[in-house]
């Protein structure tokens, strides 16, 4: 065995059992297309087969995965094999107060509108941002590149109107959260109005789901917005956050 | 015969449910074992079977049985997912941890001729040799934690490590495809 061959082994066996870090796969990558290798999954397979004669031997007390996952899981295939790539994600508001009426007003028609009147014309959260977008006075605000790992993979942007205070966050990679325990909220920076970040409300992302388009509801007008960041809470959400802002979109 | 998993990419409904109830267990007790969070695991789950509904169509049966197909997928996120969090997994002895097959699960692997034969291919490596491969493939321990935990040294982890895998990687080949489009 030459000594490309053993780096490439030694690589490939780190990546069945522990995985590579992204110069090690970049070296990986380079030595495979430079030198070739059959079986690049060989060492992948050997390791997961290894795993299952364990697995078969640790299963004396048989006991199965928690039915509630199970629940999910077919939930999740349900949705998966009905061929929806793209989910509209109507936003939940912690409540209601005299504040919140024309944003409140326009959650409930979104929710009318996709989940509730197969009938009327359907606005869906991609076609109301569809035709923001095409409104005088829009701006597109892309996700700056997260500097948590978790999250290294979101992208999108967000569409916001300032005369209209109407705005979509779109979202590709979004971890999915478990709502029992905590849930995402968007605060949109608005330092011409209040030194804190004004609510925008909080929701989920679900398994599944591909690219999210959810609609902003500011709790509050915003005049001139200078950034949007989304947060982890509790569920439910926070009135102020300690952060950290685990993704931000900011002009400029 | 047909495999699950071949169903599956055919358009057969009936074939996700079944594959749920056979390899959920599977794919359960893997993410318990690689990830100290429950919360953490059940995500991984899903993430896990979303993958493989996405990939059902590229397995073949001629390179692995279906079982190990679906822990491949589910250890490689895994591990991807671990780096991630930076975090080690429970390190318990096996005994204290809950096991998480389905009856039908354990059926499958009972069942494969290709499981049989990576036991068998185990129970020749020497006993320190095994434990470093289950510290690895089943309880998802980094090189590092397994000498530690271990005092193995470092060097001599990644040895056994090499050795056991190639011997289990040449007992998946050639003369095991015959029974692999059973499992």
């Amino acid at each position: 065995m030459n000594d490309r061959h053993a780096d490439i082994e030694d690589l490939l066996v780190r990546r069945a059992t522990e995985g590579l870090s992204a110069d090690e796969a970049d070296r990986l990558q380079t030595l495979l297309d430079k030198h070739g290798y059959a079986g690049i999954d060989d060492y992948e397979l050997a390791a997961a087969a290894a795993a299952n004669a364990f697995a078969l031997s640790a299963s004396r007390d048989t006991e199965d995965a928690p039915q509630h996952l199970k629940d999910k899981l077919k939930a999740d295939a349900e949705r998966y094999f009905a061929d929806d790539t793209v989910v509209d994600l109507p936003i939940r508001r912690r409540g209601f107060e005299p504040g919140w009426a024309v944003a409140a007003m326009l959650a409930l028609a979104l929710l009318v509108t996709v989940l509730v009147d197969p009938g009327d014309e359907v606005v869906s959260p991609i076609d109301a941002r569809s035709e923001l977008l095409a409104a005088t006075g829009t701006e597109t605000l892309p996700w700056a590149p997260p500097e948590d790992p978790r999250y290294a993979r979101v992208t999108g942007d967000v569409v916001w109107n300032d005369e209209r205070q109407e705005g979509y966050l779109r979202l590709a990679g979004m971890p999915v959260n478990d709502p029992a325990e905590s849930q995402y909220q968007l605060w949109v920076v608005d330092p011409d109005r209040d030194s804190n970040p004004v609510d925008g409300g909080v929701f989920d992302i679900p398994t599944g789901t591909g690219d999210v388009i959810v609609p902003i509801m500011a709790k509050l007008s915003v005049d001139d917005p200078v950034a949007f960041a989304i947060t982890r809470e509790k569920p439910g959400g926070v009135v102020v956050s300690a952060g950290p802002l685990l993704v931000v979109a900011s002009a400029g | 015969m047909t495999t699950t998993l071949q169903r599956i990419a055919a358009g057969d409904q009936h074939a996700v449910s079944e594959c749920i109830e056979t390899y959920s267990g599977l794919v359960w007790s893997l993410s318990r074992r690689f990830l100290s969070n429950e919360a953490d695991a059940e995500e991984a789950v899903q993430e896990i079977f979303m993958e493989l509904w996405e990939r059902a169509a590229t397995y073949d049966p001629a390179k692995a049985g279906e079982a190990t197909f679906v822990s491949m997928l589910a250890r490689r996120r895994l591990i991807d997912r671990r780096r991630k969090l930076d975090r080690e997994p429970l390190s318990e002895p096996l005994d204290e941890m809950e096991p998480a097959l389905s009856e039908d699960g354990q059926r499958v692997l009972e069942a494969s001729a290709e499981t049989q034969r990576v036991v068998d291919v185990l129970k020749t490596l020497k006993p320190e040799q095994q434990e470093v491969i289950n510290m690895s493939s089943w309880l998802g321990m980094s090189h590092g934690a397994i000498a530690k935990e271990t005092g193995i040294p470092l060097g001599t982890v990644k040895s056994y490590m090499t050795r056991g895998l190639t011997k289990i990687r040449d007992a998946l080949g050639e003369p095991a495809r015959a029974d692999r489009t059973s499992t």
